[in-house]
């Protein structure tokens, strides 16, 4: 089967679909609100196949940790489906639901009940919240219920957040601060992921012990104490989940007074050294931030000038098939910027929407202006990319190219954070550069 | 309370009818695939059959509808997407398969492609999670190509040289090693003297597809996705089935051809029972000789997590030609009337989930044969384990040779991968320091 897209000269990215619509869907954002919660049991109302989907994802990403040599110890708790089927459509699937939790408090015995619904159940019109009441008064437990009928009630993040401002309305007091301890807010892979373990080597600098990760991995009897934490850090990048972390961390300040650093993240080493920066001026130790900063800047320093010999002045081709709900090019073009890489093009893919392509594009004249290196290189937008990507010795980018052999990095989805970050995104692209002959296929930092 | 089943998913691994079927379609050569529903559905069934045929990629695509489409009908979302494959591609046919929420709306997909007018033919069919499972969805996938067979089946003809002939169903190359073990089944029967009409998502063509009644007999491999075509077929087509499950070990290997053999006697059955003596005595030899150096192949415990035909079928073989053990239990991940006698202690998912915690929890050490969501599960509580991938998902191995599971090539390699696990236990036991 040929792809005619072909005879027009144009490449095509891996995958063919567009992200202009809605994407993901937020039974999984909500499972993973509280999937490492012992104490809770998760419900999903809908058919079995959409607890596989949040286990398979959670299976990536515990492997993706053990990828990383990290020693996950994290547990998962029960997830569980109803199992909607077929006849459920006419005849409702409440009385399942009904069934279902019956068994899982059998079962599992959890302390807090988690119920998320599908687009089935949406569609089918059960009342939901209704089951989780009654379930309440018939157990005695906490039971939180997110009617949100799976995608039709909105995004991934959308679940998440929702489930994550629940158990602050419902479940967390104000508290005593306990000084020196900090709570992180968000995901981005756990307290094992890349993110979470700089931040909280780089927050250490400042005497301060991260005590926990919310929501997702705080035991449900260790939730009203959160907020005695001293200082509320949220763990974003860009686009999409920042609104909804920002929204939730500036609830936070409200309801328990705990200041947050949520205007900025360690993504990048500009973003990291203005995190440090304000966290210093929040911790009245601004000589100590500055001291921090240089410690990092020469660790980066080092790590440039020991790579410089084999990045210096190679091509590079920047391909963005992210729109900017998710990705900010800056950071990207800062770094190869870094390593004296010479741009020659930036590429937008053709599965951006127009509208995508004129946001992107405005980013990297904005950052093109800001920069005090002169910058020449074209923008493509119409696919014809073909010659840039011949002449270039990597290209960096959100998507991975078929049928051209040009060496690819992928520009990880979830972001690299802090120093380390970028010394782990600089030395992937180095070993590409270093790799001899051509394997194919594409790096991931 | 009523008779339900409730699977907890950190017990049990599967994916949904849309990925059953859309695995089923993308087997056939030439084929496209339109899933109409959202990109995440969408996207998660596309991946898992991905994994396993590079070319997926470029077959799959979806019309994600938005939330009023589920109330005001999927046309124009259809239409576009159809207009899509229209534009981008030129396939053999396209199949369009309906998500869970989407084969609510109720709407006349068949008319709305019609409107498309695409130069090909385009199939339909319900398949989201509300049909089932993994299993149910290539049911429902194969019985719908079955619909087609009886629109164009031609007469029966008596062709004496193509006997005995068999057509292979519920084999797929989207389950672990799905097409090594495709490929060593057809080498075995053919060895012996069949002729293999046709398999049925398991890499035919449409037109060899079109050609299933013409055999003399369908062996099924697994029932859970392929008896109730087998049935289907005996009744439109007068082809009798067998079931057989999948055949493991060389004893098992050859158990599993004498009864088709009983069956349908084959021409040829003699060859194959020469290469597995061949192979079970190197094996035997080799077993030996690894024994004196590191002691008998025991497990504490051998626990093996798999669907119907491959926990069945490998518990024989493991405990009855390899390895010894005292406690062998097995987590069914699908309902199943099985009970192999090679098992201490038999879990089914859904129904006995309580039973399959403790298997977790208690466990002291051993022999895990299963996916890798055993292996995350045992990780996880910090148990120690020895590993051998069986089944999907896999995370922590690679598939990049062509041996099997099955069959007498099969059980070499299954053989050889026990034992190496236990040897890299033995030095990681003096090796790793934590």
């Amino acid at each position: 089967m040929k792809q005619q897209t072909e005879h027009k000269n144009k490449l095509a990215t891996k995958w063919l679909f567009t992200k202009n619509r809605s994407c993901s869907c937020t039974m999984p954002g909500i499972w993973r609100a509280v999937s490492s919660c012992d104490g809770c049991a998760v419900i999903f109302h809908g058919p079995d196949g959409c607890a596989h989907v949040a286990t398979l994802m959670d299976l990536g990403s515990q492997y993706r940790i053990i990828g990383d040599r990290q020693n996950e110890n994290v547990d998962t708790v029960p997830l569980i489906a109803s199992n909607l089927q077929e006849r459920d459509s006419i005849f409702g699937g409440t009385d399942r639901l009904r069934d279902c939790i019956a068994y899982v408090m059998k079962t599992w015995k959890p302390k807090c009940l988690v119920i998320a619904s599908s687009c089935v159940a949406g569609v089918i019109g059960d009342d939901v919240e209704q089951e989780a009441e009654e379930a309440e008064a018939t157990y005695h437990i906490p039971v939180l219920c997110i009617p949100y009928g799976g995608f039709l009630g909105g995004e991934y993040s959308d679940g998440y957040f929702q489930t994550a401002k629940l158990i602050m309305e419902r479940f967390i007091l104000p508290q005593p601060i306990a000084p020196g301890t900090v709570l992180l807010l968000g995901d981005q892979m756990g307290p094992c992921g890349q993110y979470a373990r700089e931040v909280k080597r780089l927050l250490a600098g400042f005497g301060l012990e991260v005590k926990w990760q919310f929501p997702g991995y705080v035991p449900f009897d260790q939730w009203k104490e959160l907020s005695s934490a001293s200082l509320l850090i949220p763990l974003s990048y860009a686009g999409q989940t920042q609104g909804g972390l920002e929204k939730t961390a500036a609830q936070w300040e409200t309801m328990f007074g705990t200041p947050a650093i949520r205007d900025v993240y360690p993504v990048g080493w500009q973003n990291t050294c203005a995190w440090l920066r304000k966290i210093a001026r929040l911790r009245q130790n601004e000589e100590l931030g500055e001291r921090l900063i240089r410690q990092e800047e020469k660790r980066l320093a080092d790590f440039v000038a020991s790579i410089l010999p084999v990045t210096k002045n190679k091509k590079a081709v920047l391909g963005i098939g992210r729109g900017p709900r998710w990705y900010n090019p800056a950071e990207t073009l800062n770094t190869i910027q870094r390593m004296q890489m010479d741009i020659t093009a930036v590429v937008l893919f053709d599965k951006l929407t127009a509208e995508e392509k004129d946001s992107v594009t405005t980013a990297i004249e904005q950052w093109k202006t800001s920069n005090t290196q002169h910058f020449d290189f074209p923008i493509i937008v119409d696919g014809n990319y073909r010659q840039w990507l011949d002449e270039a010795d990597a290209l960096i980018t959100t998507d991975e190219i078929m049928d051209h052999p040009v060496k690819q990095f992928f520009i990880p989805m979830v972001p690299l954070a802090g120093t380390d970050g970028e010394i782990i995104l600089m030395r992937t692209i180095y070993r590409l550069l270093c790799r001899y002959g051509n394997k194919g296929g594409i790096a991931y930092a | 309370m009523s008779e339900q089943n409730w699977k907890t998913s950190c017990h049990h691994m599967s994916v949904c009818a849309l990925t059953g079927a859309s695995a089923f379609f993308a087997s056939i050569p030439g084929s496209f695939m339109l899933i109409n529903g959202p990109l995440w559905c969408y996207f998660y069934a596309m991946k898992y059959v991905e994994d396993y045929d590079a070319s997926a990629l470029r077959r799959f695509h979806c019309t994600q509808p938005e939330g009023n489409a589920l109330v005001y009908g999927t046309e124009k979302d259809l239409l576009a997407g159809l207009d899509f494959v229209k534009e981008n591609f030129s396939p053999d046919r396209v199949f369009i398969i309906n998500n869970c929420s989407v084969s609510l709306v109720g709407d006349d997909v068949a008319a709305i492609a019609a409107k498309a007018d695409l130069p090909c033919p385009v199939y339909t069919v319900d398949s989201g999670g509300i049909a089932g499972d993994f299993p149910e969805g290539y049911q429902i996938a194969l019985l719908r190509v079955i619909e087609e067979i009886k629109k164009y089946a031609k007469a029966k003809t008596e062709n004496v040289a193509a006997k005995p002939s068999v057509n292979l169903l519920g084999l797929t190359p989207t389950y672990f090693r799905g097409e090594e073990d495709i490929k060593e089944i057809r080498r075995i029967l053919e060895k012996a003297g069949y002729r293999v009409n046709a398999i049925p998502g398991g890499g035919s063509s449409w037109d060899e597809i079109m050609e299933l009644p013409h055999a003399d007999l369908n062996v099924v491999l697994r029932d859970e996705l392929a008896l109730k075509a087998a049935k289907k077929l005996e009744t439109e087509f007068g082809t009798p089935y067998l079931s057989t499950g999948m055949p493991y070990g060389i004893t098992g290997t050859l158990n599993w051809l004498e009864k088709i053999n009983a069956a349908l006697p084959g021409k040829n059955l003699e060859v194959v029972k020469e290469e597995a003596e061949k192979v079970n005595a190197r094996l035997q030899f080799r077993s030996s000789n690894m024994q004196s150096l590191w002691g008998p192949l025991w497990f504490d415990n051998i626990l093996i997590a798999a669907p119907p035909s491959e926990a069945a079928g490998i518990a024989e073989a493991v405990r009855g030609e390899w390895a010894d053990t005292g406690n062998l239990v097995i987590h069914f991940t699908q309902d199943t009337p099985l009970r192999p006698t090679a098992a201490n202690e038999i879990c089914i998912a859904g129904k006995d989930d309580g039973k399959m915690k403790e298997t977790f929890e208690n466990w002291t050490g051993g022999l895990v044969l299963g996916s890798s969501l055993e292996a995350s599960r045992l990780v996880r509580l910090k148990k120690p384990f020895i590993n051998c991938t069986i089944v999907l998902p896999s995370y922590h191995e690679i598939i990049a040779t062509d041996a099997p599971l099955c069959g007498i090539r099969g059980a070499a390699n299954l053989f050889e991968k026990i034992w190496n696990a236990k040897l890299q236990d033995c030095m990681d036991a003096v090796t790793v320091k934590k």
